[in-house]
């Protein structure tokens, strides 16, 4: 694979993405005081969802659509790093089915959802494509 | 105070896609090496910053946690590439991938809070 370098467009819209990305993600996760971390679960399932839907019908996104939805905002929206600090912290609490529950539901809904998503969409696409 | 800490998220999530994006160029395979590291390393990053930074630095925690680790990490992409592996029959890869970025990013976190706190 050759090294194709990132040019200043598509920087610009990776950083728009991530930047309206992580601002929705904190808009939704405020004021929130709960013992189950629900806003990152639902953000990611969410958002893994939306990339999902984003892949398998990219051939109908503009060229740089790629980087402005699916890099910048489903990539910047969605976060593994506090994920895995919720995680440890149920740990921490000796709260072992809470951190099962924090790692399974998401990652396996995600799975499942995302799966059964590009399929049909794919068909369609190729379907319109023909 | 809270548009700062706003501009400190949205300048934050975009050095961070930035730096996801750049290590996606910089790392090319086709197992998703770029995606696994940049989990690991944001959530070490996050952790130490949680555990290092009291709560009245709101805006750097602002900056560097929500804005930077958030958007330097990501779950769809990870899920996304999990399915991919295991669609092009990669069954094995696909579930040492999603389990090893589980594992090593908690550790990851573990490690982040242990070395700080």
């Amino acid at each position: 694979m050759h090294s194709s370098r990132l040019s200043m467009i598509d920087a610009l819209y990776i950083g728009l993405g991530g930047m309206v990305g992580s601002l929705l993600r904190w808009w939704v996760g405020m004021g929130f005081d709960g013992a189950f971390p629900i806003p990152t679960l639902m953000i990611n399932v969410l958002g893994a969802a939306a990339l999902g839907v984003l892949y398998a019908s990219q051939h109908r996104l503009h060229p740089q659509g790629k980087y402005l939805y699916m890099v910048g905002f489903c990539g910047s929206f969605t976060t593994v790093s506090l994920f895995s600090l919720e995680t440890i912290q149920l740990f921490q609490q000796g709260d072992w089915l809470l951190a099962s529950t924090n790692v399974l539901v998401p990652v396996l809904v995600s799975v499942v959802i995302v799966a059964i998503i590009i399929k049909p969409i794919e068909k369609s696409v190729e379907r319109r494509l023909k | 105070m809270s548009l700062l800490v706003a501009v400190s998220i949205g300048l934050g999530g975009a050095i961070g896609a930035l730096l996801r994006a750049l290590t996606g160029r910089w790392i090319q395979s086709s197992f998703p090496w770029a995606t696994f590291l940049v989990n690991a390393v944001g959530s070490f990053i996050l952790a130490a910053a949680y555990a290092a930074l009291p709560m009245e630095s709101e805006i750097v925690r602002a900056f560097i946690g929500t804005g930077l680790c958030g958007a330097l990490t990501t779950f769809s992409t990870f899920i996304l590439d999990t399915v991919i592996l295991a669609r092009s029959g990669m069954w094995k890869r696909a579930l040492l991938y999603l389990a090893g970025t589980l594992v090593v990013c908690c550790l990851a976190s573990l490690a982040g809070f242990y070395l700080m706190c």
